[in-house]
């Protein structure tokens, strides 16, 4: 095994590792991230598989292929962030909101 | 314009049903002047301070302290939209009929209130939108470079919300109770103001233009949106569009 196989392969257990015992705990995406993860070590084992799997597609190279899914990939965490970040934005608003109604003040009668 | 006497003004201030809601953010000066040139009219001001920075919150609650206005304030900065929103919803729980909204940095004309309700009042329409572009002596006023602008916003506005108008973004609108109750601005920011048109195409209110003119001072140019901020609320619209 060269070295970078190692490398990658400890770096992709510990990713893993963190995201089963700290982030998401619903089953379908523990199951994703699983076979994600069992996926990236077959490859990095054994890299030729990325290239035929390319061939098979029409694409040159293994390394293009992983390319045009890692864009697919990043946009759709991209836009998912974006509609995440809506939602607290919304909800941000509904507080402030609520604290300046609760703490409005109407004009002084006296006058 | 007829302007009543400040006496009579004082017994009426607190009863209008008449909201004038002013969003500001970081211009204590200036407000003060604004409201001052409203006061005559004897409507009910709410001012929304949009999470200030804390100097200038300081300096804006010691100008209003003597000003018979409803003060509000967001913990922290949201956007103009979400401050319309609020000191719509805060006028509607204090049994507003009316409702206008008008800029803090006193380029909305006080003397174009009564043109922009009075279609309100006689029940023609549900919303009425202050124009720059329906008289052309007003045109005129406009800065050559914000004229195109506008233009193009106008264009981009029409094709998105399908409500074809002379004038888009000038934030200067007045709407019924009813209207008011229906439209809800979920965009914070600037787009808030393409927002309101697709609400008032999507609810089916009645909507029409009134002539306006905008001043265009030192202040307002120096502190207004940008013209490349322009890109940032037509990205902001169609990502909403899309989303």
């Amino acid at each position: 095994m060269l070295p970078i196989q190692a490398i990658l392969i400890a770096l992709l257990l510990l990713i893993g590792g963190i995201y089963l015992t700290a982030l998401s705990s619903r089953l379908v995406s523990r199951l994703a991230l699983l076979s994600l993860l069992g996926a990236g070590v077959v490859f990095v084992i054994n890299p030729d598989l990325t290239t035929r799997i390319a061939h098979g597609v029409g694409v040159g190279r293994g390394t293009d292929l992983l390319l045009y899914l890692f864009c697919l990939a990043s946009v759709t965490v991209f836009l998912k962030l974006y509609k995440k970040n809506r939602a607290v934005e919304e909800k941000l608003t509904e507080v402030a909101r609520q604290v300046a109604l609760q703490g409005a003040q109407a004009p002084h009668r006296e006058a | 314009m007829e302007q009543p006497s400040p006496d009579c003004v004082q017994s009426r201030v607190f009863l209008s049903r008449i909201f004038v809601v002013i969003p500001t953010y970081n211009e204590g000066r200036v407000l003060a002047s604004t409201i001052r040139g409203l006061l005559p009219y004897g409507y009910s001001i709410v001012v929304v301070d949009d999470g200030s920075s804390d100097g200038t919150a300081a300096v804006l609650a010691h100008n209003l302290k003597d000003l018979p206005v409803h003060y509000l304030r967001h913990p922290v900065n949201l956007g103009q939209g979400a401050a319309l929103q609020t000191g719509m919803d805060y006028a509607l729980a204090q049994g507003a009929e009316y409702i206008v909204h008008f800029d803090a940095d006193g380029q909305h004309p006080a003397e174009g209130i009564p043109s922009l309700l009075a279609p309100l009042q006689r029940g023609e329409c549900d919303v009425t939108v202050g124009s720059r572009f329906l008289d052309p002596e007003n045109v005129n006023l406009i800065p050559r470079g914000r004229r195109i602008l506008l233009r193009g916003a106008v264009l981009i506005s029409g094709i998105l919300t399908n409500l074809w108008l002379s004038d888009a973004h000038n934030g200067f609108r007045a709407l019924s109770r009813a209207a008011a109750q229906k439209i809800r601005l979920h965009e914070n920011g600037f787009a808030h103001a393409t927002e309101f048109l697709d609400e008032v195409r999507r609810t089916g209110l009645r909507l029409r233009e009134v002539p306006v003119a905008i001043r265009y001072s030192d202040y307002s140019q120096a502190k207004g949106q940008p013209a490349s901020n322009s890109v940032n609320i037509l990205i902001d619209v169609l990502l909403r569009k899309v989303l």
